[in-house]
């Protein structure tokens, strides 16, 4: 059985659908990465699944238990942890603050400590900034800690939302560098949802392309191009899609 | 200079107090973004209730640390029964109406169950003794609220940034919805916000009574406006800013009461307000965009 098993799920906002039954397995172990122009309804699906939004039909089971209906905070508990869109660094808060707090659910004092070392000597640049406010940290280092933070919940379904948006190439490569040491080292199941298909395409193992709402393509992320993905952002009809 | 000195410690007395009030007051309004127009109102109904208790022989510290539950329940049931399903709805205005009537409703209740009687505690709640120093009288109580009000406050910071409750507190003000994307149960922590807020406000005015012994019904409204007022000139929504307000707001009482005329106090102190307001809405240390009702 699929560790995270998203069924016909359907969502949006007043009349509108976003997402029209969209169904969408993630494996133990496993890197999904679902691709799509703005406004395929990717951060809405990743909404829809750490419980940010209702969806208003279909299921979400996170290892065997339905959490369609759960509060979003109920969800960390049982395994799943997001970087959010547009960061959302609590900005008053330290860097270490901010990256602890990911340890909200957890108890083990000694490794949570650990692990936040172990965040800090990868990330030396961070590690300097250690006790100013995460609001000063650079769009890039937020962008790392927010994933930080997201681990250091040790959930069992990582949800990465466009974690390469408003970076620096440079910095993409950086990052994504620390999220293959991450998904290597922990076993990491993840949902990454991009639209920087070039990245995201070197770190999953799997794909699906969203466009207008529904999945336009699935498959192994070896037997696809970048340039095939972008082709298909623009090929496909909708009215939702603009470049 | 003699005047001045005394002025000085009995207006940094009396702004201690006014800093224990305001301290949940703003935290309040950091975590829900509403002014809470039902704290003095709330505290009181807590002071009555400690007055009864005290009256029927009950030893002041323990009649406090009733009162002090009565009033971190009775702030609690406010939140969940009046606040918390408008704030739902994104009805922020009418969640303020909403604050003034519940305010009245208490202080109705503390009218018909304790009447509009001024009471009056005994004048020994805590021990107190004047001394002199370099030829100026000085009553010890000013030092004992100040350093009452330094002490809980220094305490409530350690736990707001060393504890696991105090950084979801702290996180929650900041971003409620990243809080819950950590597994913060955001309702629970506003409500713990809400226990703290009427807790350490009635440490304020149980040093009020042990300052002053006369309790009436009006002390309520003028908890509420002291409050609103130390945060904005403090600056809202941050602690040290409470304290800074309230010691000010105190400091400046006591020196137009000293030097001007006790009958412009309020006039000179809404005259500051205004001034902030137009001027420095952020207050001394504020770092939060304006005040907004």
């Amino acid at each position: 059985m699929a560790l995270l098993q998203i069924e016909r799920l359907r969502a949006g906002y007043a009349n509108t659908p976003v997402l029209r039954d969209l169904t969408l397995d993630l494996e133990q172990g496993e890197v999904v990465a679902v691709l799509g122009p703005n406004g395929a309804g990717k951060s809405t699906l990743l909404k829809a699944v750490s419980g940010m939004i209702r969806p208003s039909y279909g299921t979400v089971r996170l290892d065997g238990t339905d959490i369609t209906a759960m509060a979003a905070n109920r969800r960390v508990r049982h395994g799943l942890a997001q970087s959010p869109e547009g960061r959302r660094m609590f900005p008053y808060m330290t860097t270490e603050e901010n990256l602890r707090i990911g340890a909200y659910t957890r108890r083990d004092r000694e490794r949570i400590d650990e692990d936040v070392e172990h965040f800090f000597s990868l990330w030396p640049v961070i590690e300097r900034r250690r006790t100013s406010p995460a609001g000063l940290l650079s769009g890039g280092e937020q962008q790392i800690v927010a994933i930080g933070r997201a681990v250091l919940a040790e959930p069992k379904v990582l949800l990465l939302d466009e974690p390469s948006l408003g970076l620096a190439p440079v910095l993409i490569e950086d990052l994504y560098d620390g999220l293959r040491r991450t998904v290597r080292e922990r076993h990491q199941s993840v949902v990454l949802v991009e639209q920087n298909a070039e990245q995201a395409l070197k770190l999953a193992d799997r794909v699906h392309v969203l466009v207008g709402g529904e999945i336009v393509h699935s498959g192994p992320a070896a037997d696809i191009t970048a340039a095939d993905v972008a082709g298909l952002y623009f090929s496909t009809g909708s009215t939702e899609t603009h470049p | 200079m003699k005047l001045f000195l005394q002025q000085l410690v009995n207006g940094l007395g009396v702004g201690a107090q006014y800093a224990l009030w305001t301290v949940g007051y703003g935290l309040v309004y950091q975590v829900l973004g509403l002014m809470h127009f039902a704290h003095g109102d709330t505290l009181i109904f807590a002071t009555f209730v400690c007055f009864t208790l005290v009256a029927s022989g009950v030893p002041f510290l323990l009649a406090g640390l009733v009162a002090i539950a009565v009033a971190a329940v009775l702030s609690v049931a406010i939140e969940r029964t009046v606040y918390r399903p408008l704030i739902r709805r994104g009805e922020a205005f009418l969640a303020f109406v909403a604050a003034l009537a519940a305010a009245f409703v208490i202080r109705n209740a503390v009218q018909l169950i304790w009447g509009n009687r001024t009471r009056v505690f005994p004048h020994d709640l805590l021990p107190q003794r004047t001394f002199e120093v370099a030829g100026i009288r000085f009553s010890s109580m000013p030092l004992l609220n100040l350093a009452c009000a330094l002490l809980i406050v220094a305490c409530f910071q350690q736990y707001l940034k060393r504890t696991r409750s105090g950084q979801a507190i702290v996180a929650v003000s900041q971003d409620r919805e990243a809080a819950a994307m950590v597994g913060i149960g955001v309702n629970r922590t506003v409500a713990l916000v809400y226990a703290l807020s009427g807790a350490i406000g009635m440490v304020g005015l149980l040093l009020y009574v042990a300052s002053f012994s006369s309790l009436t019904l009006g002390l309520g409204f003028s908890v509420t406006l002291k409050a609103f007022i130390a945060a904005i000139i403090g600056g809202i929504g941050s602690v040290r800013g409470a304290v800074i307000g309230g010691l000010a707001l105190g400091v400046l009482e006591a020196m137009i009461g000293g030097y001007v005329s006790t009958l412009l106090q309020d006039a000179i102190v809404f005259s500051a307000l205004a001034l902030f307001l137009v001027y420095r809405p952020t207050g001394f240390i504020g770092r939060r965009e304006a005040v907004k009702l």
